[in-house]
């Protein structure tokens, strides 16, 4: 055998066809991987981060695909790609959103392989899906073969790298409601260069009557352990503060860490002034790149 | 002229050959252990384990090197602490190798890696020279942590600073870089009897030969090292580096072929580092704005080893810049330190003195509210040759033609209405940056010649050595097409032969830009020597004067005999050029616009105009120029090594935190390029290789300055590079925020 570029610990790999045989296959080995889309888990592997004995590869489970739109949700299949979400997949402000989303992710090769779920699985602070998670309450769907449940995102992302997923589980499926025709959507992001992870990426959905917003979804990465929903700064705007009182409420929200390049202060500058521009997109229709 | 590249077609369609392509039946892999730590006592190494490990030859530890020498020192300095291949008793830098697993596969070989267990009692670092100075035990008992303390210039008089004008001081810093060529450190060892064969990513072949040899106390002869095609080096492929000399032993020991192939993780953590300077800065300048003093004083942190000693005294040689100073006094040290040792990296100690010289012009012009392209154009040397106060004579060159294309190109005017507008009416900040540079390429005594040999063949083709080694250089196109421009040939009978060193049997390898200014005036000068020798032999031959024996694109002529040099062959001639170093010059300038709320920079346009002496081949001297630039701009920008209080590098992420510029980060361009000759060159060629990463970080950070000036509360002196954007915004703030 001669030298390969990915120098893993050894695995065993199965390759499952059905959901079942997913489960069964999971079930048996407590710490095993998935292996959804790759982009994460191979580099984990390859810089031996751990080393699960058995690696999972769910590509070939065909329950795990597609995107399933009715009345109120989105169910977004487990193998559902970035790309496909850039593309379009999704119909509706919520596609928008998704859409807008999923072109700050990376670069197009990692794109066209990474998964929305395998995103919330791997839980990195400042991955935007997460913030989308975190800003519509998504829900996880999560089955064993011990059964099924369903968790809103909120509870199901920990903090870096952490979820509550159990052993033997596996995300099926993620849902997202139904955006209405009306509702604004946005996306406002900050980092250092173009294929570098976000420093703080903040998401927001926002539906007005007149100059009043009567709903909003705001979501931050980057500034917290995990993605967070903005209560405090969805309420500033409820409240009729406009933008500038939602950034002003958003430290409430957030607890930054220290980064190399970034202490916490600047962190927490840097989401305020994204969920301003933001919400100024969406609100006052000023179209300032963010 | 612009050739196609000969190389690129095998190189783009995946058909190059580097170290880890190489099929050698039997060979195996090796893994070296690198704890985490910065600084600890080794108390112990089990190994146990992992030498029962399945797949597994050897693990090496410092126990079984009894027998080999030191790394060879590339630095010739008293006093050196002894740089073992393999950590003995004390770690000094996170990262550095502790023991060597050999193993069929590099697989295996990282399994049992990770199964050796040493026992580590970690002691404080010192991730800096301040750190290091204010330590109180030496970091080698016995042996000094200032390994270098080097004077250049005369001090500068007490009554120069007393009667200037304005005295202007600042504390600058270099960060640590890593080199980050795209391929990483290789090697396969090959046992010979009585001997090795080497193949190595490397730039310097015959100096890894000789050191190979005198660790393992093998006869120079007995060595044989041949570079494949490299992904490129930026200086860190120079010296014979431990992890080499353990490969070599591993292969001699199990008597098979051995090859380590660093992985990205490990050369983020473990390879060596450019820059590194701690700088205090004065100058001195007369009310008419000429500088009438420059001292400076760099603290480098060089690393655990001080394999890299040298480089910071070409800060100290380069710290009168481009211009023609009356006083001119640098004090260099060297501080052993707790991180991987600091080597050449792309401009080797020239951007460390380009930056803070032109951070100073800068300083003073703005202490003299003169324009601080004035204030250049007024001090720029102008008569050569040019001796600064610092031991450099400048060769050749029209600073002030460059200085003008850059202008041309950069439109300053029109960029300054468009800050004034910004400044009245609001808008975001806008600055305007140039620096000028002096660099110097070729090298330095010792390595100032090169060597040649151009053979005629019986098969009417020529084979060309040349003792330099591409790295990426475009050696294959361009060195040549230069034989058989001299010859008279077409270029495609010319066949190139170098990085071997059983084919060319002296040579200094690539880097200091040294490529074409010595390695192409040497095989310049064999080419012109096998003309001479092939008229000789013909005239002798029949019997006439050399003097009316012709030369004609290969074909010899004397009245009515004529006879093609393949008849005369073998037929070769030998050449060492040397030379002075030369002194490629230029200018360059940045317009930048920052987002005054997340402090990112936006370059808007950068300039460049370099003068490489005469240039051979325009494509290859852009392409350097454009990769210098961009690895410029990572310095200015994105790079850095961040350190822990101890030196531990803090990249869990490698490059997803060690942040490359990418294509997407290029701004717009303006280049173009002077061509004054190169006085000591026969082909009147400087070196082009580093340009861009000397010029862009001050003429990147001067345009943040500039824009910050306009910005009430900003403080400037709070830039320090990387310009992230956090650094920015805490200098818009003014460090109030
Ligand atoms: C260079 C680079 C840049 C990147 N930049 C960004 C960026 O800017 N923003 C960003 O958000 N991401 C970025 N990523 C990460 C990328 O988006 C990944 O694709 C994503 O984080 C993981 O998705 P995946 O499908 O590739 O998962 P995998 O890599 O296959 O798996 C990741 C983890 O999740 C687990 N997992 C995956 N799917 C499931 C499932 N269905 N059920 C249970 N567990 C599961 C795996 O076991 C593993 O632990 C980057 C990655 C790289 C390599």
């Amino acid at each position: 055998m001669g030298w390969g570029p990915v120098k893993p610990p050894p695995f065993d790999l199965v390759q499952p066809g059905t959901l079942v045989e997913a489960l069964v296959a999971l079930d048996a080995e407590p710490d095993a991987a998935v292996l959804a889309g790759g982009q994460s888990l191979l580099q984990d592997l390859r810089w031996r981060r751990f080393a699960p004995p058995l690696v999972v590869d769910v590509g070939g489970v065909a329950e795990l695909r597609g995107v399933t739109v009715d009345d109120d949700t989105v169910r977004l299949g487990a193998l559902v790609r970035h790309v496909d979400l850039e593309r379009g997949a999704v119909p509706g402000p919520l596609g928008t959103l998704l859409a807008e989303t999923a072109g700050w992710i990376a670069h197009p090769p990692i794109r066209s392989r990474g998964t929305f779920a395998g995103s919330l699985a791997w839980a990195h602070p400042a991955a935007e899906w997460t913030a989308v998670a975190a800003a519509l309450d998504a829900q996880v769907e999560l089955a064993s073969r011990a059964g099924y449940r369903t968790l809103p995102a909120a509870e199901f992302l920990h903090g870096p790298g952490a979820t509550a997923r159990r052993p033997g589980e596996l995300i099926i499926a993620v849902t997202l409601p139904v955006l209405g025709e009306g509702t604004a959507t946005g996306v406002a992001e900050h980092r250092r260069t173009h294929a570098s992870f976000a420093h703080v990426a903040v998401v927001a959905a926002v539906d007005t009557e007149g100059d009043e917003v009567v709903r909003a979804h705001l979501g931050v990465a980057g500034a917290a352990p995990t993605a967070r929903r903005a209560h405090a700064a969805e309420e500033a705007l409820l409240d009729g503060g406009g933008p500038a009182a939602a950034a002003d409420a958003v430290g409430e929200d957030i607890d930054p860490v220290e980064h190399p390049h970034a202490d916490v202060d600047y962190t927490r500058h840097v989401a305020a002034v994204l969920v301003r521009r933001v919400l100024e997109r969406l609100l006052d229709g000023d179209r300032e790149a963010a | 002229m612009t050739l196609a590249r000969v190389e690129d077609r095998r190189l783009v369609t995946g058909r190059g050959r580097f170290v880890a392509d190489l099929v050698e039946p039997g060979c195996l892999e090796a893994a070296f252990v690198r704890p985490r730590v910065a600084h600890a006592d080794l108390a112990g190494l089990d190994v146990t384990v992992a030498r029962s490990m399945p797949g597994v030859h050897a693990v090496l530890t410092a126990d079984d090197l009894g027998g080999v020498d030191d790394v060879p020192a590339l630095f010739g300095g008293d006093d050196l602490p002894p740089w073992r291949p393999l950590v003995v008793d004390r770690v000094r830098h996170a990262g550095e190798p502790v023991a060597c697993v050999v193993a069929d596969d590099r697989h295996r070989a990282e399994d049992a890696a990770g199964a050796v267990v040493p026992d580590l009692r970690e002691l404080p670092g010192r991730p800096d020279a301040a750190t290091a100075l204010a330590a109180d035990a030496p970091l080698y008992d016995g042996h000094r942590d200032v390994v270098l303390d080097q004077e250049l210039g005369e001090p500068v008089a007490e009554a120069t600073w007393a009667d200037a004008a304005v005295v202007v001081e600042t504390d600058l810093r270099q960060q640590l870089l890593a080199p980050t060529s795209l391929e990483a450190r290789a090697i396969l060892v090959r046992p010979e009897p009585g001997g090795l064969t080497v193949w190595c990513s490397h730039q310097y072949p015959h100096a890894l030969r000789d050191g190979l040899a005198a660790a393992l106390g093998l006869d120079t002869g007995a060595v044989r090292v041949v570079v494949p095609d490299v992904g490129g080096a930026f200086g860190g492929k120079s010296p014979t580096f431990p992890e080499y000399v353990v490969v070599a032993v591993a292969a001699q020991r199990l008597r098979r072929p051995v090859r380590w192939v660093e992985d990205r993780t490990e050369a983020l953590w473990a390879a060596t580092r450019g820059r590194g300077q701690a700088q205090r800065l004065r100058m001195a300048a007369d009310a008419e704005g000429r500088i009438t003093a420059i001292d400076l004083h760099v603290d480098a942190a060089i690393g655990a080893h001080p394999v890299g000693a040298g480089i910071p005294v070409q800060t100290g040689l380069a710290a009168s810049g481009a211009y023609a100073v009356p006083e001119v006094h640098a004090r260099i040290r060297a501080v052993l330190t707790t991180t991987a040792p600091t080597f050449a990296y792309r401009g080797a100690g020239r951007p460390e003195a380009a930056y803070a010289v032109e951070r100073g012009v800068d300083l003073l012009a703005r202490r003299l509210g003169l324009d601080a392209v004035e204030l250049r154009r007024r001090n720029l040397v102008r008569d050569f040759p040019h001796d600064t106060p610092t031991g450099r004579r400048y060769d050749s060159g029209d600073y002030a033609a460059a200085l003008d294309r850059a202008l041309e190109l950069l439109e300053p005017d029109t960029w300054r209405a468009e800050q004034a507008r910004r400044r009245d009416e609001g808008g975001r900040p806008l600055g305007v940056g140039v620096a000028c540079y002096v660099e110097r390429s070729g090298g330095e005594p010792g390595i100032l010649e090169e060597y040649a040999v151009v053979e005629a063949r019986g098969d009417g083709g020529f084979v060309a050595g040349v003792g330099t080694s591409s790295t990426g250089q475009s050696h294959e196109t361009v060195f040549p097409a230069l034989v058989a421009g001299v010859l008279g040939v077409a270029p495609d009978r010319v066949r190139l032969v170098e990085g071997d060193t059983a084919a060319v049997p002296e040579g200094h390898g690539s880097f200091a830009s040294r490529s074409l200014q010595m390695g192409g005036a040497a095989l310049h000068g064999a080419a012109g020597a096998l003309v001479v020798a092939a008229r000789e032999r013909a005239a002798a031959d029949w019997g006439v004067d050399v003097a009316h024996v012709g030369w004609d694109g290969g074909t010899l002529r004397s009245g009515e005999r004529e006879t093609s040099v393949a008849a005369l062959a073998p037929l070769c001639a030998e050449h060492r050029f040397s030379s002075p170093p030369a002194f490629p010059y230029g200018v360059y300038g940045a317009v930048v616009e920052i987002d005054p709320e997340l402090g990112s920079v936006d370059v808007l346009r950068l300039v460049a105009v370099d003068d490489y002496g005469t240039v051979v081949d325009h494509g290859v001297v852009h392409g350097q120029t454009l990769g210098s630039l961009t690895q410029g701009l990572g310095q200015a920008l994105y790079e850095d090594v961040p350190l822990d209080a101890d030196g531990v590098p803090r990249l869990e992420q490698g490059l997803l935190d060690y942040l490359l510029p990418t294509a997407a980060e290029i701004p717009p361009l303006r280049l173009d390029e002077t061509a004054v000759p190169a006085p000591d060159n026969p082909l009147g060629a400087k070196g082009a290789g580093e340009a861009g990463c000397i010029g862009v970080p001050p003429a990147v950070v001067n345009a943040v300055a500039d824009a910050l000036d306009g910005v009430p509360g900003a403080d400037p002196s709070l830039l320090a590079m990387p310009l992230t954007p956090a650094t920015v915004w805490n200098a818009l703030w003014g460090g109030a925020r």
